[in-house]
């Protein structure tokens, strides 16, 4: 589908296909699209052209409350005046079919370990306990498919990377088809089964999170999710350039170089150094694989398979 | 240069508060006259029974009740239809509304109701009074609403879409709540403008709906009076009251 | 017809039965003559507007002018150093601009009363100066035009503070202090700093100063002593004691006409965001 907006298009000829059970994330610089995707899909904006199809049926001209479709917002939204038990609830209201409300409330609230606070209001929770809420109110519906708006992007980081697990195990436990947004390439990589990597409205490659950063297709998608060095129109991943003070072997791909700057990292050091052809590269070295100084001459080199050949 | 403004500062409250305070002051003399001869409630009392005064109150009460409740309601909802999708036409007459000088407002609703009349055949009389109240009350509503619309998540609406409520159910659920100590707030506004109302009354009441302000306009062009003191504070007081709650709410 | 846009209705309706439409009328009217019973009749004709030119009429719309230019430069004086005071206020800011407020909010017509309380002959003020020696007779310190002057200052300060002050609190203080570190004197940091970020402040609070004081009612009758010293006045009249309604409507629509004038050209500028 294409999405236009007054004086720009936000999403161009975008196709993608997700399947069921997955967890399916959309990855990209800010304004590239993926949000909009997500408004898409949940019924906030209408496509320009196009169609969305959900187990084949069309949810065009459905409005948000019509689609079996749920969404959980960035700033979570919950709703103020209610308590956690109440918002959870919520949307249990419009499910003619559900005969015990209260016992879903729990049972969901257990499922994202919060049975305790049902009678807190939001403004008493952290951060992250008002996530679980939002991900519980939406869950608690059954919905076909999930929509997350950048979920973690609100925590503290080290909060993140715990939050980031959870989900994941949640997703797993509970089967339904997660459509995830993030800026951030380690999220996609960690999270997802599969990623679409994303700019200015187009998708650049879809694949798994192995794929596309071990076998980027562009560039951009090389650049996007990690670092890369450049060197005779091939690119290297700095975890994949090695440093040697003695010669490699000659089926790697080796080059002279000079170490221009060395950064201690904790657990690695980055190794900048500028290779006598004049090109710069970047290498991790872990901490305990020796120490290198700036000025000291030295070889890089890395095989051959790890190189990616990629058009502009 | 700090010194000097904090001075200045206190003549120019001093300026703003003290005629008020001087009239509440007055309005315990047991004299007449500019000298103070003790404390005393009967201005109060002649208040209380002055016929006049007490007609006019119960009319600026009814007239100002249900007037608020009206544009209240209707504001309200005029503020989120705003919100939700813009109106060039009410947010024009609106602002407008807000514009207008009194006095032309109250000319242009005495001429629009003389001419209704003539095929209706109403007399002026409180419903004038009361259309006329909801008529310039609604702007003052909708900016107290919109203005607290505008800094609400809204995404607290979509949130509410998305789980399955209609906008009507998502109104009546969620905004409404959220919006609560605003619709107060500007409810209290609405009743504040309304009670204190000279100019457009004036012009659309009929002979039997004298408002209180009507009668202390009466009573102070024919000069001061004692009694006027003395009902003067009460409404400041409670109009100052209110506006203090109104503002409390509004930025709750 | 989805909820959404029905919510509009209600209000919109209103506005168009109970604003737009007695403007309407009015504008109508405005361009008839005047009946023989105090309606209005059939010729359509401008005389009314041309009778706004005459000297007579033509001196109070000047006069208009007059004070409520003279109220609005006494309000921006008198108000500046206060809105200065309660920006660099610290903590107290929000209680100040409560208290510059309030009174506002209470009653217009008591507050006018209070005025007529104090000035008139037997009022405060004089039995002061009279006690105290300074003059031998009352001063006639109310209706004149001096009073309804006053009467507009105290009236509309408020909205003259508020704009400056909002102007006043959005500067940053860095940038003052860098100013001054670059070498510039207080007065200069005043003249090429202040000044300049504070002047949509003050074109808002002229505007909304100006525009209600040249639209006065009230006020200019009560404090001026019920003479037509303004053109609100003059209208009333005209709907009143002189049955008049097409001269009425005609001075109407021009006072209207000058606010609406005033305000789009201030709009136009940039400054509107503070009103």
């Amino acid at each position: 589908m294409t999405k236009h907006f007054s004086g720009h298009t936000a999403v161009e000829s975008v196709s993608l296909a997700v399947r069921s059970g997955e967890f399916f994330t959309l990855v990209g610089p800010s304004g590239c699209g993926k949000t909009t995707i997500l408004r898409l899909v949940g019924g906030f904006e209408d496509p320009s052209s196009g169609d969305i199809r959900l187990r084949g049926r069309s949810l065009l001209g459905l409005r948000p409350y019509q689609r079996n479709v749920s969404t959980v917002f960035q700033s979570y939204a919950l709703f103020p005046h209610l308590t956690v038990a109440d918002n959870v609830a919520f949307g249990l209201r419009y499910r003619p079919g559900v005969r015990n409300p209260a016992h879903c409330v729990r049972e969901v609230l257990e499922l994202v370990r919060l049975e305790g606070k049902e009678s807190r209001y939001p403004a008493q929770l952290s951060g992250g306990e008002k996530q679980r809420v939002a991900l519980a109110r939406s869950l608690v519906l059954n919905p076909e498919l999930l929509l997350l708006d950048e979920p973690l992007s609100a925590l503290d980081p080290n909060l993140r990377k715990e939050v980031r697990n959870e989900l994941r195990d949640l997703q797993r436990r509970v089967g339904i088809t997660f459509l995830f947004v993030t800026h951030d390439q380690e999220e996609a990589l960690a999270l997802s089964d599969r990623i679409a990597v994303m700019r200015e409205g187009r998708i650049e490659q879809i694949g798994s999170p192995e794929e596309v950063y071990c076998r980027p297709q562009t560039r951009f998608v090389a650049a996007f999710l990690g670092g890369v060095n450049w060197v005779d129109g091939a690119g290297v991943r700095p975890e994949a350039t090695h440093v040697s003070r003695t010669q490699p072997f000659p089926e790697t791909c080796r080059h002279q170089a000079v170490i221009e700057r060395v950064t201690f990292l904790g657990d690695h050091c980055r190794i900048e150094a500028r290779l006598s052809s004049g090109d710069r590269i970047s290498a991790q070295v872990s901490r305990v694989d020796g120490s290198y100084h700036p000025g000291e001459p030295v070889w890089v080199w890395w095989r051959a398979e790890d190189e990616m050949r990629l058009p502009s | 240069m700090k010194r000097a403004l904090a001075l200045y500062a206190v003549a120019a409250y001093a300026f703003l508060h003290l005629p008020l305070l001087v009239l509440a002051a007055f309005s315990f003399n047991r004299s007449r006259f500019m000298r103070w001869e003790g404390f005393s409630l009967e201005w109060y009392q002649a208040a209380f029974s002055n016929p006049q005064l007490m007609e006019g109150a119960s009319n600026s009460l009814l007239i100002a009740a249900i007037a608020t409740i009206l544009s209240t309601a209707i504001g309200v909802l005029g503020a989120y239809g705003l919100w939700r999708r813009r109106s060039r036409f009410l947010s024009a007459s609106l602002y407008l509304s807000l514009l207008t000088p009194e006095i032309v407002t109250g000319v242009s609703l005495l001429v629009f109701f003389q001419w209704i009349f003539r095929v209706l055949d109403i007399r002026l009389g409180m419903h004038t009074v009361i259309l006329a109240h909801v008529a310039f009350s609604i702007a003052y509503v909708v900016v107290v609403i919109l203005a607290r619309l505008q800094t609400m998540d809204a995404t607290l609406l979509e949130a509410a879409l998305d789980l399955g409520a209609s906008p009507s159910e998502a109104f009546r659920r969620v905004i409404l709540p959220v919006l609560g100590p605003a619709v107060a707030a500007a409810s209290l506004l609405a009743f504040t403008v309304s009670f204190d109302d000279y100019v457009i009354t004036s012009m659309v009441a009929g002979v039997d709906s004298e408002t209180l302000p009507m009668a202390i306009y009466a009573i102070a062009r024919r000069g001061s009076s004692p009694v006027l003191n003395a009902i003067s504070t009460l409404i400041v007081a409670g109009l100052g009251f209110l506006t203090l709650a109104s503002e409390r709410l509004r930025r709750r | 017809m989805s909820f959404e846009r029905l919510c509009r209705w209600p209000a919109a309706l209103v506005m168009a039965f109970l604003f737009a439409a007695p403007l309407g009328v009015i504008a109508a009217y405005s361009f008839l003559t005047r009946g023989a019973y105090g309606g209005v009749e059939h010729p359509w004709t401008l005389d009314n507007y041309a009778r706004l030119l005459d000297p007579l009429y033509g001196s109070i719309l000047l006069r208009s002018f007059w004070i409520a230019g003279v109220a609005t430069a006494l309000c921006l004086i008198c108000g500046f150093p206060l809105a200065m005071f309660i920006a660099r206020a610290g903590r107290r800011k929000n209680l100040y601009l409560a208290l510059v407020i309030l009174p506002f909010w209470t009653s217009f017509l008591i507050r006018i009363y209070a005025w007529m309380f104090l000035l008139r002959d037997t009022g405060l003020v004089n039995t002061i100066l009279l006690a105290t020696g300074w003059v031998r007779e009352p001063l006639p310190l109310l209706y004149n035009d001096g009073a309804v002057i006053l009467g507009l200052v105290y009236g509309y300060l408020p909205f003259m503070v508020l704009p400056l002050y909002a102007a006043l609190e959005r500067q940053d203080n860095l940038l003052l202090e860098a100013a001054a570190d670059l070498g510039a004197r207080p007065l200069d940091v005043f003249r090429r700093v202040t000044l300049p970020l504070v002047a949509p402040g003050i074109r808002a609070g002229t505007i909304l100063v100006f525009i209600p004081c040249l639209g006065a009612y009230l006020t200019p009758d009560l404090l001026g002593g019920g003479r037509t010293v303004m053109v609100g006045n003059l209208i009333q009249n005209q709907f009143t004691t002189a049955r008049d309604w097409p001269f009425g409507s005609a001075a109407s629509l021009v006072l209207m006409a000058i606010g609406v004038g005033l305000l789009w050209s201030a709009t136009r500028k940039e400054g509107a965001d503070i009103l």
